[in-house]
């Protein structure tokens, strides 16, 4: 089976699920049944759950795919990532009521703002893209909290965990300099703002 | 030395707001997200197969909906309605009914209430008209005459009344000849049924 992968090949897609192309809906299951499982299954879930949720999610995705609009950098992957990060979160809350929640737990209001939270993410994306590829590496590593994969890459790169640390700091409070500047950021945080 | 420690101490601390850790964390997630594309070979036959099904489940209900806009309101029982919009749609109903765990369409209990609102929901109908569908079907196993029929019936030759009002007042003409048990029945799947509708309102 063909398989669609880049951002205009997945545009496609969704366009082709829009008009009920049998076809484009045996290719986004496909495509994404394996991409929900991995990313559930590295959020902790067994992979007995992850299949259940992957499941679940494509149903559920699908059937929103009219909703979906091209949002620049991001196209269909990433808005397909965000509805799964929410139905992780749901997965969560419902069933796992008496276990430790992950500390990125978005609250419940956030969780309906789709479209927010994936130019919050872009932002940062392209802001992040504005970096030095080092620095790039050094934060997402970092935030990640992956501790072995982050020491492995200083070993491989020569760089010691201080000098790590003070060009970690470096690169974000540069990324923290170009978000301040750019509208997605001012306006996300004027709303979240007002909700607080 | 100390002072040393101090400020690397500084930089441990340094003030990253939630939002941005939040989309950090998004972003690492999102780019790994997207490289799972080259292991689609190792995807295993039954998960395969359960995705397949699962995406055949949305295109179904899809079309549902679709048809549903072109129908528009008929004065059916639910679960005729339904089966109805599935032969026009020639799509598989089982798969669906599977999807949301509905055992048989033509008896909505209190119990199955929410995955009856949610079909309704999913294929474009709203609380109104769900719940007249309902009660023309209770009507129909409390053996009365057809609901079509009395609607019919009921409106005069002059009356341009809504389809819709029409049917509400046959229907509660026939619920006051209910016994207690079946009309406190209904009472509670309608309860029900409009409590998930409200539910996934609040969601949506």
């Amino acid at each position: 089976m063909y398989v669609a992968k880049s951002i205009s090949d997945l545009d496609d897609l969704a366009t082709r699920m829009m008009a009920l192309e049998e076809e484009a809906y045996n290719q986004f299951a496909h495509i994404f049944g394996l991409r929900l499982r991995a990313f559930f299954v590295r959020r902790g879930l067994s992979e007995s759950d992850a299949e259940d949720l992957a499941g679940s999610c494509i149903t559920d995705i699908a059937l929103k795919v009219r909703h979906y609009r091209h949002v620049t950098g991001g196209g269909f992957n990433a808005w397909v990532f965000t509805l799964a990060r929410h139905a992780l979160v749901d997965w969560l809350r419902t069933r796992l009521p008496t276990q430790e929640l992950p500390d990125d737990l978005p609250s419940e209001a956030a969780n309906e703002r789709t479209e927010e939270d994936l130019s919050v993410v872009l932002a940062v994306e392209e802001a992040l893209a504005k970096l030095p590829d080092l620095d790039r590496s050094l934060i997402l590593l970092r935030n990640l909290k992956e501790q072995d994969t982050y020491l492995s890459f200083l070993r491989k790169n020569k760089i010691s965990v201080g000098a790590a640390r003070v060009r970690h700091f470096r690169a974000l409070k540069k990324l923290k300099e170009i978000l301040q500047v750019d509208p997605r950021i001012t306006t996300y945080l004027k709303d979240k703002e007002s909700l607080e | 030395m100390s002072e040393e420690n101090n400020n690397m101490q500084q930089l441990d601390n340094y003030d990253t707001p939630d939002w941005l850790e939040n989309a950090l964390r998004s972003s690492a997630e999102l780019e790994r997200f997207g490289a799972d594309a080259g292991e689609v070979e190792n995807m295993s036959a039954a998960f395969h197969e359960r995705c397949q099904e699962a995406a055949d489940t949305a295109l179904s209900l899809i079309k549902l909906r679709q048809e549903r806009q072109r129908v528009g309101f008929v004065p059916l029982s639910f679960a005729d309605y339904v089966q109805g919009l599935v032969r026009v749609a020639n799509v598989r109903l089982s798969a669906v009914l599977q999807w949301l765990g509905i055992d048989d369409l033509k008896r909505p209990t209190p119990e199955a209430a929410k995955a009856f609102a949610r079909l309704a929901k999913e294929i474009g109908l709203g609380v109104r008209e769900t719940l007249i569908h309902i009660r023309i079907g209770f009507a129909s196993l409390e053996d009365s005459a057809p609901v079509p029929l009395l609607v019919a019936r009921h409106r005069s030759p002059m009356s341009r009344g809504n389809q819709l009002e029409e049917c509400e007042v046959v229907l509660g003409q026939l619920e006051s000849k209910y016994a207690l048990d079946s009309l406190r029945e209904l009472r509670r799947t309608e309860f029900e049924i409009r409590a998930a509708f409200h539910e996934t309102k609040d969601k949506s």
